[in-house]
């Protein structure tokens, strides 16, 4: 059952992750930005709960939606083209922004 | 987005992710983020290597192949929030210089990977123009 749950969230997750990366994703890769440094918030919240349930939610959906290897892949073509500021500063927004708010979220606790 | 895409994203994204979850629930003493460092160093030299091929990324229509392998399973295979996570509890449990490397550790690591993988493919279809 929980495998099923966990299959369904991955779908839902990386679903969501597609849409909002075609529209968004531009010369920048905002839709990216903004999907990692969302989960990571949300992560931070609800990795405070244990149960079958927040697992769903946290491998499942939380994971498919945010990624790894689209932000490698984007920073590798932003140092293709040359444009090596836009690639520091999308690494540097993803991944300060993204511990930032993921510390923000275990903050949470006992709201 | 055409709806077939989304679909395959869908299917890509949950195989990833239950690659993920097996991976996680048998990583017995090795730990969680080496098992999570592992999976993004490994789908970024993956999405690195496909985009080196012709079923790299378009700019007007991706191919099928890429929605589902590259933004399907490499997305769910890999996972940025969980990386997040594991570097803010470090810092919350008083061990900032442990989160540090590993931020630093998977970094490195990534983006060598999917240099790595596009240069690979690069060198393995000699003459294909490389976008």
């Amino acid at each position: 059952m929980i495998a099923l749950v966990i299959l369904l969230g991955g779908a839902a997750g990386a679903a969501l992750r597609g849409r909002v990366a075609h529209a968004w994703n531009g010369d920048l890769p905002n839709g990216t930005l903004a999907v990692n440094l969302a989960a990571s918030f949300v992560l931070g919240v609800v990795s405070q709960f244990n149960g079958w349930g927040d697992t769903v939610v946290q491998v499942g959906f939380l994971g498919a939606l945010s990624t790894w290897s689209a932000l490698a892949l984007e920073i590798l073509t932003l140092i293709r083209s040359q444009r090596l500021f836009l690639a520091a500063g999308y690494f540097t927004a993803s991944v300060i922004g993204g511990v930032t708010l993921a510390w923000l979220g275990l903050q949470t606790t006992g709201w | 987005m055409h709806g077939r895409h989304l679909l395959l994203i869908a299917v890509g994204g949950a195989t990833g992710t239950a690659a993920r979850w097996l991976a996680l629930s048998v990583s017995g003493h090795l730990g969680e983020s080496a098992i999570v460092l592992v999976l993004n160093v490994a789908g970024s030299a993956f999405i690195g290597f496909l985009a080196g091929t012709r079923f790299g990324p378009h700019q007007t229509k991706n191919h099928p192949a890429w929605s589902a392998v590259a933004v399907g399973f490499c997305g769910g295979l890999t996972t940025f929030a969980t990386f997040s996570v594991q570097i803010a509890e470090r810092i919350e449990n008083g061990s900032a210089s442990s989160g540090a490397g590993l931020l630093a550790v998977t970094s490195a690591l990534t983006i060598a990977a999917v240099t790595l993988g596009f240069v690979a493919a690069t060198r393995l279809q000699p003459g294909r123009p490389i976008r």
